[in-house]
């Protein structure tokens, strides 16, 4: 009886407390000045851009901070009818693998840029988790300038982290699988013939261009996570790996069997050295490189067939292992690039490596043994120490520019402040709720911004208005200028976010393409000005020539086209004014619509079903007479003789 | 068990009552955030910046010579903002030759705080939303002007004019078309070209035809 009457008299509590103080309790666990931390005034900007990975809807996503207020959202992996993108013609190139063509994906890590291990605001990776590939965006368009498929990857998570002077971003599959000839294996013959690599996409340092340079057979763990050194470690590259059971079947179970898994630890300037000396294997495998050209507006996709493999077997002192506590997901490099923090899920403890201590343990061969051939290193050898009893179910950390650590813990829902130097916890913030991910400006890089961090959070539940079963994302930022973290934010993002990433805006802005040149076009199918506009036959293929300009599309009545012909409409926005986009949509087109900028060409295909008139129109408010930019194209039926014409401002019949 | 339930419920009521009796901070926002670059938030578009684009209307006006009045007046009509909006706009742009065949006085009586109405009603009329080029008028054709007036397009062996129509001092023809534009490439008519006789010269942002 007394459990039953303390069971209802909480609940009975719980239910008034949420009904009657949630907004009161919310507004205490702010201080009075966060409003103005976190305000920007109308017409003024932001300190930073915060590019935030979109995760499951492909695409990655742009706040400013300290606002949070959402300024875009780039298409990256999926496509994107409100741009057209993955729809046109120009941009389907760019969502082709080796698969053909893939309308989805899920976008974990942005990578920015560094030089010297600072940002340097020319472009940001993001990696796709399910059909391994990496894009790189542009900043001065933020748009998505190129994306290279992974072969021999069963899925791209441990990815697109990049090296000091963007030499490299990396990509270690989740997933080990089966390669080469021998495929077509039983599932539970995983230990014999699984293998994981890790690949190495070299960073053209001009243009920016991604070119596999070489990967690496391992066994066949799982790659989590992965952080490049810095400092007096660079030239090392260190991925947390999971999954050293080697498992195929309830890794909920089966792939929390050990105490310990590990950190890798890879010395890619040797695997240059071993590149350089043919040490490297030629495999034939199969992958798409999609390239999008600024001058041509138009996006081709190429199929590579070959890759360099470096074996560890035939390439000693390259790859060591080092043991790390209960399924490491987190691991990630302090700015001085001496320190390696892992971050195992189900650890009681944050183990921080030290650098130092690995190279002196590689020079004494401290081992501990081996893992299927590999060196493995004593856990105590390469120690700096532990963060004890830090909290519950530590993920990722981040750093500050005094010497701190950020690390965010699922299970406990907080963020936890430590001192790198002697490993002592300073402070702890709850987050709302359950933490992923978390990001200082500049925290992976040697020179953190500091400032705020900022927690995106899996689990949001009423945080704000519901929206019934499906909620939107929830981030908050913190103050991290005093001792205290102080939360000054809450802001909703797009799903899921995973890491992110946030530059001063001053690095970007000033960059920033507002138009594109129109005397630059070089599109196959560009009508630079009005008097290029026509429509041409070819067989059973239209090609109209199409003008935008305020307001008013050239030609904007086609007559002549038939069942079974395939409409191509090539729209050029003549416009050489910012923030003036022109649109275009066809009643019944089974696409989206194009979204064309200034000085641009994009390509709608269209394929009439049926006979009759069709109204089309420009999806874009671009103008005053916006609602006046319409046209029509007439379709007959196939074998008609209704001629080919096309006009604009024609008089009307007498 | 039952230390178990008391502690769970000392720490609910704990964490409510601490919830409530917390009074919010009635701190007031006085100041704003200074950022680290800003816009000028209350200067409109016409204070956008930007040396990329295609200069607007106004900045074309801006930088003719010919229109030192018209830009004058539009300042003073307060019309700098509106006219550096995407539009389209057919500005017909008096020249300070067309001022100057003005009765004398007519420009500086119009500038006059208390004429300020009369003269945004007279830059209306010379104002169309929308973009008008010879080849696209018929003759017989009305064009709606701002102001709520038409002006009327005639032809006549082959020479367009237009006629405004109201029943001010501003009553006149105009059969000049120049099309003032910045950009390279090709355009419709010709780039300004000072020509004492004419009275009246479409500014149109338009672009290529």
């Amino acid at each position: 009886m007394i459990k039953r009457y303390l069971f209802l008299l909480i609940t009975v509590i719980l239910a008034v407390g949420l009904n009657s103080c949630k907004p009161k309790g919310v507004q205490s666990a702010v201080s009075g000045d966060s409003a103005v931390k976190a305000y920007v005034a109308p017409g003024h900007y932001d300190e930073f851009y915060n590019f935030v990975s979109g995760g499951f809807s492909g695409q990655m996503s742009v706040y400013g901070l300290p606002s949070g207020r959402l300024f875009r959202v780039i298409p990256v992996f999926s496509v994107d009818p409100e741009k057209g993108y993955g729809f046109s013609e120009e941009t389907k190139p760019m969502l082709n693998t080796s698969h053909g063509f893939v309308p989805w994906d899920d976008l974990h890590h942005p990578a920015l840029s560094v030089s010297n291990g600072i940002h340097d605001g020319r472009w940001a990776f993001g990696n796709a988790n399910n059909t391994p590939r990496i894009a790189r965006i542009d900043l001065k368009t933020f748009r998505t300038a190129e994306i290279i498929e992974i072969p021999n990857s069963g899925g791209n998570h441990s990815s697109p982290f990049i090296t000091e002077n963007s030499e490299y971003v990396v990509a270690g599959t989740r997933f080990s699988i089966p390669m080469g000839d021998k495929t077509d294996v039983p599932i539970n013959t995983y230990k014999e013939n699984f293998r994981g690599t890790v690949s190495f996409i070299a960073i053209d340092p001009a243009s920016g261009g991604l070119k596999i340079a070489f990967q690496i057979m391992l066994p066949g763990v799982n790659f989590d996570l992965a952080r490049a050194g810095k400092g007096k470690s660079h030239g090392w590259f260190f991925f947390s790996c999971y999954n050293s059971e080697r498992a195929n079947t309830l890794l909920e179970v089966n792939a929390s069997q050990k105490d310990k898994d590990f950190i890798m630890a890879v010395n890619w300037k040797k695997a240059e050295e071993y590149l350089k000396a043919g040490k490297g294997m030629k495999k034939n495998v199969r992958y798409a490189h999609n390239v999008y050209s600024e001058i041509t507006h138009t996006a081709t996709s190429t199929i590579e067939n070959e890759v360099t493999v470096l074996d560890p077997k035939d390439c000693p002192d390259m790859v060591y292992f080092m043991p790390c506590p209960k399924s490491p997901h987190g691991c990630d490099t302090d700015p001085t690039g001496e320190y390696i923090v892992g971050s195992g899920k189900l650890a009681a403890v944050i183990p921080v490596f030290s650098f130092t201590k690995i190279q002196e343990a590689i020079a004494a061969k401290t081992f501990e043994g081996d893992y299927e051939g590999i060196p493995v290193l004593k856990y105590d050898a390469v120690l700096h120490g532990e963060v004890k009893k830090p909290g519950l179910g530590p993920l990722h950390t981040e750093f500050d520019d005094k010497g701190n650590a950020y690390t965010s813990f699922f299970v406990s829902s907080e963020i936890v402040k430590w001192r790198v130097s002697d490993l002592q916890v300073l402070d702890r913030v709850p987050t709302y709720y359950s933490i992923g991910h978390l990001c200082v400006p500049g925290g992976p890089t040697k020179k953190p911004w500091g400032k705020y961090v900022i927690a995106y959070n899996k689990i949001t539940k009423d945080r704000y208005l519901p929206t019934g079963p499906e909620l939107t994302q929830s981030a908050q930022l913190y103050s991290i200028d005093g001792d205290k973290m102080k939360l000054l934010l809450d802001f909703p993002t797009i799903g899921e976010p995973h890491y992110a990433e946030a530059i001063p805006a001053e690095l970007l802005t000033k960059n920033s393409t507002k138009i594109y040149k129109i005397e630059e076009n070089k599109n196959s199918y560009v009508a630079a000005g009005e008097k290029n506009a026509r429509v041409e036959r070819n067989g059973n293929n239209i090609h109209v020539y199409m003008t935008s300009i305020r307001s008013h599309f050239t030609p904007d009545n086609i007559e002549g086209v038939k069942i079974g012909d395939n409409v191509y409409f090539h729209v050029t926005n003549l416009e050489q004014d910012w923030d003036v986009p022109h649109g275009f949509a066809v009643k019944g087109a089974n696409n989206a619509e194009l979204l064309i900028m200034p000085g641009e060409t994009q390509t709608l295909l269209w394929k009439p079903d049926r006979v009759g008139v069709f109204p089309m129109y420009c999806t874009d408010f671009c103008s005053a007479l916006h609602q006046e930019m319409q046209g029509y194209i007439r379709i007959s039926p196939a074998g008609a003789n209704v001629p080919l014409s096309f006009s604009t401002g024609a008089k009307a019949a007498q | 068990m039952k230390a178990i339930y008391i502690l769970l419920l000392a720490a609910v009521f704990n964490l409510f009552f601490t919830a409530c009796n917390t009074t919010p901070s009635n701190k007031e926002v006085t100041e704003t955030k200074a950022s680290a670059e800003a816009t000028a938030p209350d200067m409109g578009q016409a204070g956008v910046s930007d040396d990329v684009s295609q200069k607007d209307i106004v900045k074309i006006a801006i930088g003719s010579k010919d229109h030192t009045t018209l830009v004058a007046a539009l300042k003073q009509a307060e019309y700098v903002n509106d006219l550096s909006n995407a539009g389209p706009f057919t500005v017909f742009a008096p020249t300070n030759d067309a001022f100057g065949k003005l009765p004398a006085g007519t420009v500086d009586n119009l500038m006059k705080t208390e004429n300020k109405a009369t003269l945004q009603g007279i830059l209306e009329y010379h104002v169309a939303v929308g973009v008008y080029r010879q080849d696209m008028l018929q003759e017989g054709q009305t064009i709606g002007m701002a102001n709520g007036d038409n002006i009327t397009v005639s032809i006549k062996d082959g020479k367009m004019m237009i006629i405004w129509q109201c029943q001010c001092h501003c009553h006149h023809t105009c059969d000049k078309w120049y099309h003032l534009c910045n950009r390279s490439g090709p355009v419709a008519t010709g780039q300004i070209a000072p020509d004492k006789t004419r009275r009246s010269q479409p500014l149109s942002a338009h672009g290529y035809s």
